[in-house]
């Protein structure tokens, strides 16, 4: 049984029932962020498969595995924070390395020069 | 593309469009963080229990880890000899036997627990004296506590560093 950290006025209980109201209002075919190769390589379960296991864990799910929460569906929607995290910080370099483009070769030999400094001065 | 646009406009979906949600409910949620469906998917349990094993107290032996629930017969704040440091006490009874579930230094909890509540408490439990069991900081949740009564974080029947909420 899953328990909730309360926040102000709204309990463990309540909750407990609006994810499971709200997991029946979601359609089970949930668009995936992560593409399947990635998901099927690691074994891991389809996301609305992974939210529901994770609220509701299947009666025979090891109890000490989702308290380390290790279960595969708890570590795929750990996998999937980071591999959007991810997304977003290549996706935000590329915008940057972009914006810089005309004078990159400038910013690389200044940053080359400088690290020639240090290792001079060492 | 259709059901995927659907799809994510269900994620979307205010949580005050779900069942027993008001207005009032909202705000409560939206105060904690959770405005939409998917702020709600995304808020993971915080630990599990296996509720289908609850166990009586009177079959709990020193050493366990177990959940038990059963209704506070009585309550209270104690002090001890070193100053400032309180120690709030709870008596528990399942129909089977009673404990002791004692909370280190969280005085605040004189204003959460009330008797006749219905707890269910989880940790390890120590033989203290000769005879009686102790649940020493238990983690606990207070059962139907839907109506605005006060009740506790999980979070802070763990752990001493909890501030009161």
């Amino acid at each position: 049984m899953p328990v909730y950290e309360k926040s102000g006025a709204v309990t463990a209980k309540m909750q407990r029932r609006l994810v499971h109201e709200a997991l029946q209002r979601v359609p089970a075919e949930l668009p995936d962020p992560l593409p399947d190769d990635v998901r099927l390589r690691m074994n891991f379960p389809a996301r609305y498969a992974a939210l529901l296991a994770t609220h509701f864990p299947p009666q025979d799910a090891p109890l000490d595995l989702l308290n380390r929460f290790a279960t595969l569906a708890q570590r795929r929607l750990i996998f999937e924070e980071a591999f959007l995290f991810q997304m977003g910080v290549i996706a935000r370099r590329r915008s940057a390395a972009a914006e810089r483009k005309p004078n990159r070769f400038s910013w690389t030999i200044a940053f080359a020069s400088r690290r020639a400094a240090c290792c001079r001065s060492s | 593309m259709g059901e995927i646009s659907s799809a994510d406009e269900v994620l979307a979906t205010p949580l005050q469009f779900l069942k027993g949600v008001g207005p009032r409910r909202a705000a409560d949620l939206e105060r904690a963080g959770l405005a939409t469906v998917e702020d709600l998917l995304y808020r993971f349990p915080i630990r599990y229990e296996d509720r289908s094993h609850l166990q009586t107290i009177a079959s709990l032996r020193p050493g366990q880890v177990a959940s038990i629930a059963g209704r506070v017969v009585a309550c209270g704040l104690r002090s001890t000899r070193r100053p400032g440091f309180k120690i709030f006490e709870a008596a528990i009874d399942d129909g089977s036997g009673s404990l002791r579930a004692a909370w280190l230094n969280q005085p605040f909890l004189r204003d959460v627990f009330a008797r006749g509540q219905d707890i269910v408490l989880y940790g390890a439990v120590e033989m203290r004296g000769s005879a009686s069991l102790q649940l020493t900081n238990p983690q606990c949740e207070i059962l139907d506590d839907e109506d605005g009564r006060p009740s506790i974080p999980a979070a802070s029947c763990r752990s001493t560093k909890n501030p009161a909420p």
